[in-house]
């Protein structure tokens, strides 16, 4: 079966710029063309986080869709990938120490870097899931949300108080 | 005679029986009593091509009528069959037909024979030179063979080949009896009986064989030695190292009392490795046993077609494949290791006793083959008992999911007291099902137990009267007579509960069976024609169907389709658009006329290129468990994230998903993300265009959007349309602005066919349904930009 040629069309990254206008926030020069003030979204923030990045304005109306922001220049990088880490805020749990369950809450105690947070947990089976083969994503009753990289190579206790609520 | 043919079916040695049953068996032969009453009327019935038994005469009224024809004539005889004991003989039956009235037509009257079918009756009638005459009625539960009688008659009449339609009217038969069976089964209700339910189940364990030879030699191993043991634990110390009368010195009777312990440790040390042994075994192959059940019942599941399911609670299907196999894995894991050892322990003690004392044993065996006496007994009553308890179980299951899916519907229409009620009535139905099942339970166990406490104080009594008394049994012998008897007890009371246990693990296997057994409606073709270059011609010719028999959805419909054209149909709610869609797609098969694309009809596709190039997007919008871009990727899981993206584009469905935090890599399904109907409806569109279908049929797959939206999704589907057959269901005329032919469908049948510009020049229906729908628009004020729209249509399509 001959397969269809579902293409999309991508901005030339030669043709973007980011900067930051004068109150610090990121506005798009598009061939040369100030856009204004522009919001960055991940289509795939899980898996792809740097690729298929959405440009739009403040309205929401989209104006492209950037291939991979690593094609940008060195500066309009920097400052995508800082506006997109800033949208997309989800810090890094290297350790958790314990887990306690109460009337269906979850109190989870973790490390994250050299810090220590402790959050609650509502509807654990649905709020502790993968994305992806390896990548753990946990959500609090906050809407907070943390991720663990690299779950399979997470020190053995953190693994072993996680494994009974993933599916 | 019987009995040995039976056997004979039975062994494979013989053919089963041919099914006696019926007239239209081998082609119109009419049953030898009513076919010789007819020769005594002077009835030549050697070139009779075919007949037809009903259920009623032409004044409607109950009689056992015959239809039949020759090349002569059409003939129809009113009997009444009557069956009596013989004269001499009372075992025997006769069959005494008597003739009421016959009455003959002949065939050149005849033009054609047709069937007008009513709510519970059919009447068929022929036509000649224009007029029509009653030829007879039958109930409606005659009406598919009334129709293959028909199809026989006008086949034959004008000179076409019938005989295929008399083969197809051969019941079919079981497989392994012979006895008619219903359409969709492979065996009959007897064959898959008990015994061969369990020899199925058994077969599930045939390629683990290895590990149950060794598994059976490690039970047999264990439960023997357990079975010795007592025999050097009490006889043997009572009577060879405790017993006062023995003369044997101090270091002897100790080297005797050390030798009988070292070797009960032994013993008990062999017997324990033995259990470890057999019960590792067992835990290892259950699992891989299960699994292969549920697996090979799930892929039944997948196999049967659109029909099975609708006609289906989800709750039972569900139970199925959860409980029925978790039920037969924990007879297996708990009940089956120890049957065995039970059985075995029972035999072995007996066998024992029997060489220690018969006299007692005799009252033992007299006793307990009471209670053996009563085990079938109970297992009978329990079955049932269990069986009514799945059912209202099923029941709850698919009320509680109803009420899941249906949650927004409860809350919209304030049915939660109802719907509350409800749930109170089935589960006070499970409750009582429940209670009655125990209450069996709680009243046949204790009873057991009391008849194996009395047996030990008879044997106790009269053991110590023949022990004391008329010294026939030492003292040893006796103990060891009463420990075998506390032995026998454990194996006795599971034995009797087990059989509960037994009939439920027997009833879920038979519920499981049956799903694996049900053949699909629609198969995979004989004799596959694989089309080299699908194109997306559609040819619907003589199109019947229905869902319900006598209850028509489609009547005699004929459409044709080019490639590459878009087909809009229009029409009432219930008018059959959707079955329409559903023939094409061959989610069931028609009951008459053929559906064909490429000029080959659908049956002759392997259902796999088929389903690959028709693509579906249907009013039930359904997204699985998973990210929206596992959805969008569900026809074709090799999609790139960049084609995801641009079909989800094409759907209009981008904006809204770059909008949700998680992107494309958003959680829907059950417990997910929850999405509104149109968005779920786009994610549905994307899903369909990433398929690459070369058939696309929309079925009111706009309807849930708003105006904006839904001409945005349309500009996207011309674009991919080229190349692409297109079918559009919808009510909204606008939605089929773009169609390059139109059908209007009203009671299934197309009362309509042609160009936007033909069907407005004809002024009928699609014309009245347009001015009504410009009339509503105008009304609310939004009509004169859609009128401007069609008149540019108008001009395209000029």
């Amino acid at each position: 079966m001959e397969t269809i040629k579902l293409s999309l069309e991508f901005l030339n990254p030669e043709e973007c710029r980011f900067f930051k206008n004068k109150n610090g926030f990121l506005v798009l020069e598009l061939n040369n063309e100030e856009k204004g003030r522009v919001k960055l979204s991940r289509s795939y923030p899980f898996s792809k986080p740097t690729e298929y990045i959405c440009i739009s304005d403040l309205e929401d109306k989209e104006i492209g869709i950037l291939r991979d922001i690593n094609e940008l220049d060195n500066t309009s990088f920097e400052l995508a990938k800082e506006e997109l880490e800033t949208r997309y805020f989800c810090p890094t749990i290297t350790e958790i120490k314990s887990i306690k369950e109460k009337m269906g809450h979850f109190y989870f105690e973790t490390k994250i870097g050299v810090k220590d947070r402790n959050f609650t947990v509502k509807n654990i089976t649905r709020n502790v899931r993968f994305a992806g083969e390896d990548t753990l994503l946990i959500f609090d009753m906050d809407g907070n949300r943390y991720i663990m990289p690299e779950f399979s190579k997470t020190d053995v206790k953190s693994q072993r108080l996680l494994e009974p609520y993933l599916y | 005679m019987k009995i040995i043919n039976k056997i004979l079916v039975k062994l494979h040695i013989k053919k089963p029986p041919e099914n006696s049953d019926g007239n239209n068996k081998a082609g119109g032969q009419l049953p030898p009593p009513i076919a010789e009453r007819l020769k005594e009327e002077k009835l030549n019935l050697d070139n009779l091509i075919f007949s037809f038994k009903s259920d009623m005469n032409s004044a409607s009224l109950y009689s056992d009528t015959y239809i039949f024809f020759d090349k002569d004539g059409v003939y129809i005889a009113d009997f009444n069959e009557e069956v009596k004991e013989k004269k001499k003989s009372r075992k025997k039956l006769e069959f005494k037909p008597e003739l009421l009235k016959l009455t003959t037509i002949p065939i050149n009257e005849i033009d054609e024979i047709c069937i007008e079918k009513c709510v519970a009756t059919g009447r068929l009638t022929y036509k000649y030179n224009g007029e029509y005459f009653a030829l007879g009625c039958f109930s409606i539960g005659f009406l598919s063979q009334a129709e293959n009688f028909v199809r026989v008659f006008n086949n034959f009449k004008l000179n076409k080949n019938y005989q295929m339609y008399i083969d197809s009217a051969k019941k079919a038969v079981c497989k392994k009896c012979g006895k008619p069976v219903p359409p969709g089964r492979v065996f009959c209700k007897k064959c898959t009986g008990k015994s061969s339910t369990v020899k199925r189940l058994f077969s599930f364990f045939k390629e683990v064989r290895g590990k149950m030879v060794f598994f059976i030699i490690s039970i047999l191993i264990s439960t023997g030695i357990s079975l010795v043991i007592p025999q050097f634990s009490t006889q043997k110390l009572y009577d060879e190292v405790l017993n006062p009368n023995n003369t044997a010195g101090y270091e002897e009777l100790f080297t005797a009392l050390l030798t009988l312990v070292g070797t009960i440790a032994a013993l008990k040390i062999v017997h324990w490795v033995f259990t470890f042994v057999y019960q590792y075994i067992i835990a290892g192959m259950l699992p891989w046993v299960v699994y292969s059940i549920k697996l090979k019942i799930f892929t039944a599941m997948q196999k049967l077609s659109v029909g099975f399911y609708t006609h289906k609670q989800t709750g039972s299907l569900m139970e199925r494949v959860t409980r029925d196999s978790n039920n037969i894995y924990w007879f297996f894991v708990d009940g089956f290791p120890y049957v065995i050892t039970n059985a075995i322990t029972v035999i072995g003690i007996f066998t024992i006793m029997f060489f220690t004392s018969w006299k007692l044993s005799l009252i033992l065996l007299v006793s307990a083959g009471a209670i053996v006496f009563l085990y079938p007994l109970c297992e009978r009553v329990f079955r049932k008992l269990h069986h009514k308890v799945w059912v209202q179980n099923s029941n709850l299951t698919s009320k509680v999911s109803d009420n899941i899916n249906g949650h927004r519907i409860i809350k919209a229409f304030s049915k939660e007291d109802e719907e509350y009620e409800n749930f109170n009535n089935i589960s006070s139905r499970l409750m009582k099902a429940e209670i009655k099942s125990s209450n069996a339970e709680a009243t046949v166990f204790p009873v057991l137990s009391i008849l194996v406490y009395a047996l030990s104080a008879i044997v106790l009594g009269y053991g110590g009267v023949l022990c004391v008394k008329y010294n026939e049994l030492t003292i040893g012998q006796l103990l060891s007579f009463v420990v075998y008897l506390q032995m026998l007890q454990a194996p006795i009371e599971f034995l009797s509960w087990v059989t509960n246990w037994w009939a439920r693990c027997v009833d879920s296997a038979q519920r499981v069976f049956e799903i694996m057994d049900t053949e699909p409606d629609i198969k995979e073709p004989e004799n596959p024609v694989f089309i080299e270059n699908f194109k997306g011609e559609i040819e619907l010719s003589e199109l019947q169907f229905e869902y319900e028999p006598a209850q028509p959805i489609i009547k005699n419909l004929s459409l044709k389709i080019e490639a590459g054209e878009m087909l809009g149909i229009v029409g009432k709610t219930g008018a059959g658009k959707t079955t329409i869609s559903n023939l094409i797609a061959r989610l069931y098969d028609p009951k008459e006329g053929t559906v064909k694309i490429d000029g080959v009809d659908v049956k002759n596709i392997p259902l796999k290129q088929l389903k690959q190039n028709i693509g579906i997007v249907s009013q039930d919008i359904f997204l699985f468990m998973g990210t929206i871009a596992d959805n969008i990727r569900y026809a074709r899981p090799d999609a790139t994230n960049e084609e995801v993206i641009a079909a989800a584009k094409a759907a209009s469905a981008h904006t809204f998903i770059s909008k949700l935090p998680d992107g494309y890599e958003t959680f829907v399904g059950s417990g997910g993300q929850d999405l509104s109907g149109g968005e779920r409806q786009r994610i549905s569109i994307a899903r369909t265009i990433i398929q690459n279908p070369k058939i696309l049929i929309l079925d009111e797959a706009t309807a849930a959007m708003d105006t904006e939206t839904e001409r945005n999704i349309q500009n996207s589907l011309s674009e991919l349309k080229s190349g692409r057959t297109t079918i559009s269901i919808a009510h909204r005329l606008s939605t089929l602005r773009d169609a390059d032919k139109l059908a209007v469908i009203d009671d299934g049948e197309c009362i309509e066919f042609g160009t936007y510009k033909e069907l407005m020049e004809k002024q009928g229906e699609y014309y009245r349904l347009f001015k009504l729908q410009e009339e509503a628009l105008k009304f609310i004020g939004i009509g004169e930009e859609e009128n401007k729209n069609d008149k540019e249509n108008e001009d395209g399509n000029n």
